[in-house]
């Protein structure tokens, strides 16, 4: 195989450099193949994207009527809802926060929760991850966020974020592992119950092999049940009333360009938090622009 | 030339006879719709790829042969993921990480590399076509077993002007499933079963018109010396 003289050698260089020359052609067109369809699917994707998010919040709101989003390009909490007992009402009730989790196992979990005024955390659910399907996975179901719920509200009450914490809380609540069980009656909800183990997901053994997601969660979490903590502060301090009002001590929330928040954006406020926002008559959180013709 | 296109049912079924592209198969045959949504992702990824790869076939330098495939591949499945989440984003999330892994899928790959490379595009077209629908047609069948012994029931695509919700339930096995069939030691055990089923016929066929394994593969060798004539 040695070759003796420049030409050969040239020749093999020449090969080589057309091999690569038609490898890059192939990959320079399937690139812009992609681009176009791209181009096509990539603003469904997005409206499909706001629509999951928007059905979630309209589930973790119940039979509450939510108030307009604004919204946070940076931080955890990126963007919160509030949500009134009745329609047109100025006192929350509770808040649907959008959380994002930065310490995922691979990148960022997205969540969505909802808390009390007094930073008690709810419901909640994983809505976009990339765990690893059967350890970080398993957050997505619903009854992972089960260990979390009706804990933050106060110090004896903190979210777990470590194990022993989890353990601790599972010794003192007894084991319970059927819970919520015996209201799955069909049978299809109860195999999947069982296919699943509906009754191991509060307890710590549930985190194993995922603690790196679990960790992410759980301080996202606590994130959010601060930042809705400090919205009752700040409005404590104020004397108002009025749902969302917060000033700087919160972390600066800039009103994102979405058919949500048209008329914040209107007079941009720029180290101010959360601008004021209206409720919103009816559930539909959908159709925030039509209601968006104030002065 | 029909003969591409009717091999891949049965004579050469991929699931069956060649047994390839296991793991997908197994892993989504859970639900029908999911079987069906998943072989419509791979007939069409493969009728796509075996063109180009045909078309392509005396450009593609036989040294990054390979690596060109995998390019060609992994395009059309990257096309099949964004149209699905944009069109049939529940359907997306069913399948999840196995619409990125058709690029893996040895059915595909493999048509290239021994079939597509040495025959002519429209040939190739069918053989994928052929094939798919094998591949397609397999997973319905596993799905279909699977589902209804499993959860005793029949997820098709809910069809909303005649009300029907996409869910058919059968009345005594869905109440008593045989939980086993949904896990994957119940797909393990009836690929098994089916492609003991599957070689027992094509023996009895065999038996009755004798015909040498090998043939197949000179069939499908043959274009490629014509080609060099």
């Amino acid at each position: 195989m040695e070759a003796g003289n420049g030409s050969v050698n040239e020749n093999r260089m020449n090969d080589i450099l057309s091999v690569g020359l038609v490898l890059c052609v192939i990959c320079a067109i399937a690139a812009l193949g992609l681009g176009i369809v791209n181009a096509f699917a990539g603003s469904k994707i997005e409206e499909n994207k706001r629509m999951a998010e928007r059905s979630a919040i309209a589930e973790l709101a119940g039979s509450g009527h939510a108030g307009e989003a604004a919204r946070n390009e940076a931080g955890t909490v990126r963007s919160i809802v509030p949500v009134y007992l009745e329609e047109g009402g100025t006192k929350a009730s509770s808040y649907v926060l959008t959380l994002r989790a930065e310490g995922g196992y691979a990148g960022p979990i997205e969540l969505i929760a909802s808390y009390l005024p007094s930073g008690e955390f709810l419901k909640g659910r994983v809505t976009g991850s990339r765990e690893t399907p059967g350890l970080g996975k398993k957050a997505e179901k619903s009854e992972y966020m089960r260990k979390f719920e009706g804990r933050g509200g106060d110090a004896a009450h903190p979210i777990p974020r470590t194990k022993e914490m989890l353990e601790a809380i599972a010794s003192k609540k007894g084991t319970q592992p059927q819970e919520g069980s015996a209201a799955l009656i069909d049978p299809f909800s109860r195999f999947l119950a069982w296919m699943f183990g509906n009754g191991k997901a509060d307890t710590p053994d549930s985190v194993t092999g995922a603690t790196i997601t679990f960790t992410a969660i759980a301080n996202a979490l606590i994130e959010g049940s601060e930042y809705v903590k400090n919205l009752r502060e700040v409005k404590d301090e104020a004397g108002d009333d009025s749902p969302i009002r917060t000033e700087a001590q919160q972390p600066a929330i800039q009103p994102a360009p979405t058919d949500y928040t048209e008329q914040v954006t209107s007079e941009p406020v720029p180290d101010a938090g959360i601008q004021a926002v209206e409720p919103v008559p009816d559930q539909e959180i959908g159709d925030q622009s039509q209601s968006g013709g104030e002065p | 030339m029909i003969k591409e296109l009717t091999k891949g049912i049965f004579r050469e079924n991929p699931l069956f006879i060649i047994v390839l592209g296991l793991c997908p198969a197994l892993a989504i045959s859970t639900e029908v719709s999911n079987a069906i949504g998943m072989g419509l992702s791979v007939i069409f990824v493969l009728v796509a790829s075996n063109m180009f790869v045909s078309l392509l076939r005396k450009i593609i330098p036989d040294a990054v042969r390979i690596p060109s495939y995998i390019v060609i591949i992994a395009t059309f499945v990257t096309v099949v993921e964004l149209v699905m989440s944009a069109f049939l984003p529940r359907l997306y999330e069913n399948l999840g990480i196995f619409v990125s892994l058709i690029v893996v899928n040895c059915i595909i790959l493999g048509r290239a590399d021994a079939f597509t490379n040495k025959n002519t595009v429209a040939a190739s077209v069918l053989d994928g076509l052929g094939m798919g629908t094998g591949f397609t047609l397999s997973l319905v069948l596993i799905a279909l077993v699977r589902e209804i012994a499993g959860a005793g029931t029949i997820t098709l695509f809910p069809i909303q002007s005649i009300g029907f919700s996409g869910k058919i339930s059968i009345p005594w096995l869905s109440e008593y499933p045989a939980r086993v069939m949904i896990y994957a030691s119940g797909a393990l055990l009836l690929m098994g079963y089916l492609k003991a089923f599957f070689t027992w016929i094509a023996g009895r066929g065999r038996a009755a018109k004798p015909e040498p394994v090998g043939t197949e593969l000179k069939e499908d060798a043959r274009p490629e010396s014509e080609a060099q004539q």
